[in-house]
Order: C-alpha cells, then structure tokens, then sequence
C-alpha cells in the first residue's frame, strides 16, 4: 500500500518546479542588500541552553563542556562609549550561572595618556570520573556519576602610561586560581575482575588483578604574577626593560584506592605445593590500600629582563636580548596510606601497615611519609643576539645565536611512616625511617638558528629554518630508599641502599624545515613544508662506563592545496604525514641474553592525516561548508618483535580517527536565517580480545545534529533559537559513558 | 539488542510510504529554499566571513595597528606572504576578514571584523587538522570557547612556539603558565618534561585521556624499552630479532607487571612529571 497518493506526489514536484521557477525570475533582480545580522559595537546577549541527557550526565558535560543540568545568564556583553573626543570606556562581562562562566572587565582609555583595566574572569571544566580500564571480561569499576569540574579564575588590574614620543610603562598584577577535582589515570587495583584466583600461582596463568580502580585528583593552586615593564624607542633602538615577580602556592592531593572491598583472611590460605587447589575469593584476594598523596609547592621566581632591537637601516637591524631567573621553592609531600590487615584478633588499619608472621619476609608497606626541609633552587640566564638583514630585495634572513646557563638544587627529607603489625596477635609498633634526596644539576645550552625567506619570485614565497640546541651538563642524584629486612616476628623496615647518579648529561636538538607557497594562478594556491628533527639525550656515568642514551628522529611533509574551481566553491586539502623512530642505549644487566651495552629501536611510528574543507556558496542566499579529518596513526614499541609471551601483553598503540562536521547557513526571510549543523566522530581501533593484559586502543561512535534559527527582530534586537541531538557510544569505557538526547539552546542580543 | 532495532529501523524507512516522506521532504526544503531565494537578496555568508567587505592591503592595516603590523614580518605566518598576491595571502585579511567596512566605520573592536582570538575557524581555515583534533573527545575546550589559539600561539610575531634562538622564552612555559604545578621544580625531574611536554601529550587534542600520544604502556616504552631487536641472537649469534618474550625497561622485564595495567598506574611510577622523593618516580 501506498500511503502518499500519486497525486500529493505530483503537487510536491509542481511545487518545486513553482520555487525554481519564481527563483529564476529573482535571482536577478538583486538589489542592494543589507545585512541584519552585523556586529553591534555594543551589545549585550542573554542566553540559556539545556539538554536532556539519556546516559552519563558527566560524560555529557565533559564531551560538550557545559553543564547537564542547563545554564542561563548573560552570555557576553560589550558597551563601548567614548567619554569625550580622546577617552574611550569599554566594559565586558558574562555570568553564565551552571556553567560557572564569569567575565568582568573595564577599560579606560586615553589617548596619548595611558589605560587602565581591572577585571575577573573565571571558567569552568568539566571532567567525568573515567579511569582505569576494560579488563577481558568487561568488568568495570562503578564510575563517580556526579561531575566533577575545576574552575580558573584570574583577577587582574593593569596599568599602562603611553605619553607621545616618552617611554611607555605597564604596571600588571594579576592573581590566578585553579581549584576543583578532576579525574586522573593514576587508576587503582583490584581483583574483582572475574579472572580466576588460585591459591597456587603456577595455577594462575595470568595476573587477576588490574588497574581499573578510579581515582581523583583535588587541585588547589595559585599563581600571583607582578609585571612591571618600559619600553621606549630612541633613535632607531627600541627596548623594553621587564621585571616579573611570579609566586605560586600549589597543593594537590590524589586520593589513592587500591583493592578496595579485599583484605587476606587471617590464619592465611595455604599456598604450598601440597595443598589442596582452593579458588580464591577476591575479596580475600589482597589488602586494601587507601589514602592520599598530598604534593605542596610555594615558589617564588624573579625575572628580570631587556630586550632591543635597532634598526642600523631599512635593511638590517641587530637585535638582542638577556634574562635572569632565579626561582626558589619550598617543597612538600603527605604521603599517608591505610593497609587493611586481618590477624588474629581481628582487622588493623593503619598508615604504612606492614605485616609479620611467624615466619618468611615482612610485607611491603605501601610507601607513606611525611616531608621536612624540602627546598629547591633554580638560576637560569639566558641571553640572545642576532641580524635581521634584508641583503637582496624580498630576501629576509635573519641569524640568531642563544646561550643559556642554568643550574639547580633540591632537596626533600622524608619521614616514612611504617606500621608493623604482626599476625598472629595483633599487636603493632611504628617503625620510623628517614631518608634524605637531594639532586643538583648544571647546564649550559647553545642555539644558533638560520630563517630564511625570500618572495622576490612572483606568486612564488620559500622558506627555511634551520636551529640546533646543543647541551652540555652534570647532574648528581642521591635517593635514599626504604626496605625490608628480617624474617619471622623480627622482621621489620629499614633504609635500604640508596640509587645514585652522578653523570655528565648532553642534548642535541636539530630542527630543519624548508617550505614553499606558490600561488599557482588565481584558482589554485600550494603550500608544502618539509620537516626533520633530531633529538639525542645523553646521561653517562662519569666514573664507569654506564650510559642511558635516547634519540628520536621524526621527519615528514605537509602539503595543502587551496582549489577555487568557480566563484563561490573552494576546495581545501590538507596532508601531513609523518614518520618516526627511537632507539635507547643502555647498560642490558641482563646478560643472560643480551651482554654488554647495546643499541635498542625503541619506537616506529607511523601518522598520515588527510584533511578536506569544502566551502560552496551557490547563491548569496546560501552557503554549505563540509569538513572531513581521516587519520591514520600507529606507534610500534616492542610488539610484535618481542615475541613470546610479551605479544599476549603489548600491542602497538594505534590512534586511528576520522571525524567530520557539516554546516550550512541560508537566508529563509529578510530578516532570518536557518542553519545546519552536523558533526561525526569514530575511532575504532579498539582491542579487547587482550585475555592476558589489558585492552589497547580505542572506539567510539559520536553523532550530533543541530537546527539553528536566527532573527532581527529590529535593527538593535536579534536572537537565535537552536535545537540539536547528540548520540555517543564509547566502546572504550565499557559503555558507561553512553550518552544521547536533545538540547536546545535560546539568545536574545540587544543593541546597547 | 541495538542491531535489532537498527535492522527494525532500515526495514520502516525502507517502506514505500517513509520514500515518500523522504521525498516529500527533500522537495518541501528545496521549495522552501527557492521561495526564499526569491524574496530574499542579502548574502549570507560562512563564519568568519564578513558579508560585503573587500581587500584593502596590510598598509592600510597599519595606519592604526603599525606595531602589529611591524611585528608580523618576523612572524611564522609571514613565512607564506606572498607579494602582491593580497587577498590570498596571509596578510592581516586572511585571517581576520576582508577589511573595507571595518576602515569605513573608523575600526572598532569586532566592528565588520574577525577576532580569531574568539572564533577558532579562522586558524581551521588553513589548519584543517587542528580542527578536527579539537574536535576529539580529550582536547583543550578551543571548541567550547574557554581557550583559544591565541592563548597558547601568537600569530603576529615572533615563532608560532616559542622556542626559537631569536626569543628568549622556551616551548614548555607555553604550557607551564596556566599548568603551574607541572613546571615543578622537582628533587628528580622526568627528563621527558626537559624535552617537552609535547613528548607525551598533544595539546591540541587525542584520542586518549589527557590527551596523550597513547593511552598505555607504547606511551613510556617510547624512550624507555631496552629491546633486544637489533641485538645479536645469543642463541644464533645472529644480529637481529630475538623474540624471548621479555618487555625489559631498567634492566628488568616489566612483562607480567604490564598486565595489571600500564607504567604510570598506582603503584609503579606514579610520579610522571616530577618526583621529589623517589628518581625511578615511583612516588
């Protein structure tokens, strides 16, 4: 059954053949035109918008970085009056309550007088609670639904003296703030995750336990910035002279869960090889461990610093630059762990708890201290000079040469914090232990650097930049470290044997490009660029001949193509591609298997991304603009060529995407505009067949359409209504941070 | 249970009566446009386009902005300036706009002109692939509008990243100045923070959480896989792959602790950036 007649079929097709009928007859009748939707000079917009979310409300609020829940407010503002003929006043704002979005600026300024700007601004970021990850039988750690966010704010207030032909001065205070939770891949274990557990370990063929537990990171930082500076410009020198004074106060803290919801039974499952096979529970699989890591930083840092540059003629000017820093910090750490231990007289819970039996080694503590005299030095001078000559017509090179001397010293004791607890009758007794780390390094860096472009060639402009970093240096290191020792009841934790480093350090850092832009003719523009880069980082022992070595070296080409075929319709194409490599030499002490030092490839890597913009405007009433990215992105360690049974635990990372988004705008009245928008995302590189290890790769399918409509109502009021649908479907994190559902979003913009 | 309701889906769409809905729907939007097109003379235009404008050539640019103007010549972006050639060149027009209404109406802060600062599709016009890594689900909010290309890259003077010989800045503040506790300092630095915290992460979006060049363990076997793979074969004597299975970092094979999860997870190196109490960044 047909349920449209032919003859409501035959009235659409007469309709449409009407449209472009009476199109014809008015294209060309276009007359002058004016545009309702021209830039107010001041102007204040109002604006709300919400969704209604089916899934992850905190997937959604970090996908789209606003707030489930809606938002509404002043979405920007702008009033620019001038006061009289020479003073001008603008002020800026936005309140956008839910997203936690503030703005509060003003500006007056006078002309050959000077500025002055005080202002807030804050904003917010959104973050979900993903952590860890998919083990092979789909288990997951129950995700933090609420959102979690950390809001920036920065107050300023500035100052600036610009009399004619007299140094400009600028005064700046600035106070910037980071505070909030956010998620972090620092994941926890556990062994919930269905994989069977032996008491026998030659039963278990793999490990049960993965890091799929979530964790979080509270942030708490502040950064005060004092700038002052002058600039001027005698005679063909111009200079500015700087001083900033930057002091930060940073504690973060990272809340650590490990193996929650475990803890061993008490007497212990038996383990020797002729006890019976027992499967065991994985809550009684491990201990649980949990706390906070708690990191402090209070830095000062003074930099002083001028630059100048003098231009000896139309043609050549010599410029130059010097810069001291020094910067001093008070370091901090609380480190406190709780381990859950089941004895015999029931279940202890205590910071840096380790057990002891009868007999065999004590357990590892979980590594918690507390730090005293934690203090760290940095000075850093740098200084530059250089040409900027123009030797032939359209020939601009410019030749610079960069010294850096830097030097650092640092220092943390730490008090671990140690609990012994001893099985069999529960008694515990603290076990102190203090260790000292200290770290001192020196360096001295040079980098010459060579850019060239020259343009006298017509619709043709080359280019080339060469610089190399060279470092030369020495570092020291001492690391006390923490241990166990004894057996039995008498077992216990001691400051072990420390890791030192006392080596010459060296860094040679190559950066070559070469590129070109020719304007083929008026319809077609090509750029291409190609790049190399070669890196060495060095560490050699200066009283053996132990040596860490690493080097990379990438090198690749971009090429875009800019295609007007007719007026109206461009096409855009953008290639990058690519290729990279790394080796590491170090001392193998495994020499079982491979004696002696040795090269090693550590990493090929391989990037194509092909990018595509299609713009297309077929009458002035209408324009359509399509985009497409395709990458391709693979990085190789040691898979496949390690062979064996590391081929079951690694695979190569690869990151391959395509996404594209689609827009198009058309005038439906004279006074309203329609738009669509449409946007797709997939990443479908995802393994989960890792029985053995834990998934690699990634997959996800997100879509996303969207109608707006746009009306003056008047010349000074205008506003935009706009509806949209989402649909993601994350593969990667087990499905849990699905989410789909409409949105709408609403503004009204007054002229002011 | 999805693939039911899809396969249930294209069978509805596919009947004969949801064509012609379809196709009544393409002729109503077709008709809907012809008709406006006739009533309607005014150019619409993409963003960051401004409706009207022409080309009035970077001198005229200068009359007001000189200082920006002066500075560009060093600038990355002149790199590609090509003379005479105005109108496609990336001279002060390209990226913000045809700018003859903006002169005629005496200048003025977003009057008839672009702030790329405000609308990343300006620097998506030439960097397609920034676009669509900003686009991916971990990138900094550029799309959002709570950063913006400016933020992190001057495009008037000087490199585009400041890392030159001619600058006396370095890459690493770039990010430092809003990441304040990455830029430590450390007892025992991550040497990779020394390199760049491009060596780890693209700023400019990924795939990955934090958006980092990859999600597991290739992430850190990068600088720090000591494989065998051009070493002689102790079995054979031959140089070349080895293949004994073994994932060795430090001298000591990492292979079963990789099952668990990957380098930087609780536990085993949880100090990526910095450490001040343990130089393997154990804690």
């Amino acid at each position: 059954m047909n349920a449209f007649p032919f003859s409501l079929r035959r009235s659409a097709c007469l309709f449409t053949c009407l449209g472009f009928a009476a199109t014809a007859g008015r294209l060309s009748a276009a007359d002058s035109e004016t545009d309702p939707f021209q830039a107010y000079s001041s102007y204040i917009k109002v604006s709300g918008q919400s969704a209604a979310i089916t899934g992850n409300d905190a997937a959604y609020a970090t996908r789209r970085q606003t707030s489930p829940d809606g938002s509404a407010g002043i979405e920007d503002l702008h009033l620019s009056r001038d006061l009289d003929p020479n003073t001008a006043l603008t002020i800026d704002g936005r309140a956008l309550f839910g997203d936690g979005d503030y703005l509060a600026k003003v500006n007056l300024t006078r002309n050959e007088v000077g500025s002055v700007e005080v202002g807030y601004k804050r904003f917010r970021t959104f973050y979900d609670g993903i952590g860890g990850f998919f083990p092979h039988n789909s288990y997951w750690q129950p995700l933090a639904q609420e959102e979690l966010h950390t809001d920036r704010g920065n107050l300023w207030a500035e100052v600036k003296i610009a009399r004619p032909n007299a140094p400009v001065f600028q005064l700046r205070f600035s106070d910037e703030r980071r505070t909030g939770e956010k998620d972090s891949t620092i994941w926890g274990d556990t062994d919930f995750t269905g994989v069977p557990i032996w008491n026998k370990s030659a039963l278990n063929p793999y490990s049960s336990n993965r890091k799929l537990v979530p964790s979080y990171i509270e942030l708490n930082e502040r950064l005060r910035t004092y700038l002052a500076s002058v600039s001027h410009t005698i005679g063909k020198t111009s200079f500015v002279i700087s001083i900033v004074r930057a002091e930060t106060d940073n504690t973060d803290t990272r809340w650590i869960n490990r193996y929650p919801g475990e803890v061993k039974p008490y007497p212990a499952i038996p383990t020797s090889a002729s006890s019976p096979n027992i499967l065991i529970a994985p809550e009684q699989a491990n201990n649980a461990i949990y706390g906070f890591d708690e990191q402090s930083v209070e830095s000062y840092s003074t930099t002083v610093s001028g630059e100048f540059e003098t231009r000896l003629t139309d043609r050549l000017s010599v410029f130059g630059g010097v810069r001291h820093q020094t910067i001093s910090a008070d370091l901090g750490t609380d480190r406190e762990l709780t381990t859950d231990i089941m004895t015999a007289t029931g279940k202890v819970s205590a910071v840096g708890a380790f057990s002891v039996g009868t007999s065999g080694s004590p357990s590892r503590p979980p590594y918690s201290f507390t730090s005293r005299d934690g203090h760290a030095t940095e000075k850093i001078l740098s200084a530059n000079c250089g040409v900027r000559v123009e030797p032939v017509k359209a020939l601009f090179v410019t030749l610079a040469l960069k010294g850096e001397d830097s030097s650092s010293e640092a220092r943390m004791q730490a008090d671990y914090i140690n609990t012994k607890v001893v099985l069999g009758t529960g008694a515990v007794s603290n076990v102190p232990v203090f260790t000292n780390n200290t770290s001192e390094t020196n360096e001295t860096a040079w980098t010459p650097e060579i850019d060239v472009r020259y343009s006298g060639i017509k619709n043709l402009s080359l280019y080339a930049n060469f610089d190399y970093r060279h470092v030369s240096g020495d570092e020291t290191a001492y690391n006390g470290a923490v241990t166990t020792s004894g057996s039995g009841t008498a077992g216990t934790v001691i400051a072990g044997a420390p890791i030192t480093a006392e080596d010459n350090t060296g860094e040679n850092h190559g950066h070559y490009k070469i590129g070109a832009n020719w304007n083929a003719c008026s319809a077609l523009t090509l750029r291409s660029e190609l790049f190399y880069r070669d890196h060495r980082n060095s560490f050699a022992d200066i009283a053996s001949t132990d040596a860490y070595i690493v080097g990379y070296r990438y090198r690749g080409w971009k090429v875009s193509g800019i295609l007007r075929p007719l007026p109206g319709l461009t096409f855009t194409t953008r290639y990058v591609q690519q290729v990279g490599e790394a080796d590491v030499r170090a001392d193998q002490t495994d020499a079982t298997h491979y004696a002696g030092v040795g090269y090693y490839d550590s990493m090929d890597s391989r990037n194509h991304l092909i990018g595509e913009t299609i713009d297309w405007a077929p009458t002035k009433q209408l324009y359509f603009q399509a985009n497409l990215n395709v990458v391709f992105a693979t990085l190789r360690t040691a898979y496949p060529s390690a062979g064996g049974a590391a081929n079951a635990v690694l695979r190569n990372a690869d990151n391959n995407y395509w996404n594209a988004s689609f827009v198009s705008g058309f005038a439906v009245g004279p006074s309203t505009n329609l738009e669509l928008q449409a946007a797709f995302y997939r990443a479908d590189n995802y393994q989960s067949s890792m029985v053995v290890s834990v998934p690699y790769g990634a997959e996800a399918k997100e879509s996303s359409v969207a109608v707006a409509v746009k009306h003056a109502f008047t010349d000074r009021l205008r506003g935009t209504l706009k509806v949209g649908y989402f649909d993601r479907q994350n593969v990667t994190t087990g499905g849990f941070t699905n989410f789909r559902g409409p949105m709408a979003y609403l503004s009204l913009e007054h002229a002011l | 249970m999805s693939a039911c309701n899809s396969d249930l889906r294209m069978k509805i769409l596919r009947r004969p009566q949801f064509s012609n809905v379809w196709l009544f729907g393409a002729v109503l939007a077709w008709s809907v446009l012809f008709l406006a097109c006739t009533s309607v003379t005014r150019t619409v235009v993409a963003p960051t386009t401004i409706a009207g404008a022409t080309y009035v050539g970077s001198a005229e640019c200068a009359t007001c902005h000189s200082e920006t103007v002066d500075g560009f010549k060093h600038a990355t972006h002149a790199n590609l300036s090509i003379a005479g050639a105005q109108g496609v060149d990336p001279s002060c027009e390209s990226c913000h706009g045809a700018g003859s209404k903006h002169v005629q109406a005496g200048g003025g802060r977003g009057v008839f002109i672009v702030n790329p600062g405000k609308e990343p599709e300006t620097c998506f016009q030439c960097h397609l692939d920034k676009r669509g890594e900003f686009n991916l689900p971990h990138a900094h909010p550029v799309i959002a509008g709570k950063v913006s290309c400016t933020d992190c890259h001057n495009p008037h003077k000087g490199r585009a990243i400041d890392n030159s010989a001619a600058a006396l800045g370095n890459e690493n503040q770039t990010c430092t100045k809003c990441h304040t506790a990455q830029a430590g300092p450390y007892v025992f630095k991550h040497n990779a923070m020394v390199e760049g915290c491009t060596s780890c992460h693209n700023p400019h979006g990924s795939v990955n959480q934090k958006m980092l060049v990859a999600r597991d363990a290739n992430l850190c076997l990068r600088c720090h896989l000591e494989h065998p793979a051009t070493l002689k074969n102790t079995a054979t004597g031959q140089p070349g792959f080895v293949g004994d299975g073994k994932i060795v970092v430090g001298g000591e094979d990492h292979r079963t602790r990789l099952q668990n999860g990957t380098c930087w997870v609780s536990g085993c190196h949880e100090a990526v950036h910095g450490s001040n109490s343990s130089k393997p960044l154990r804690y």
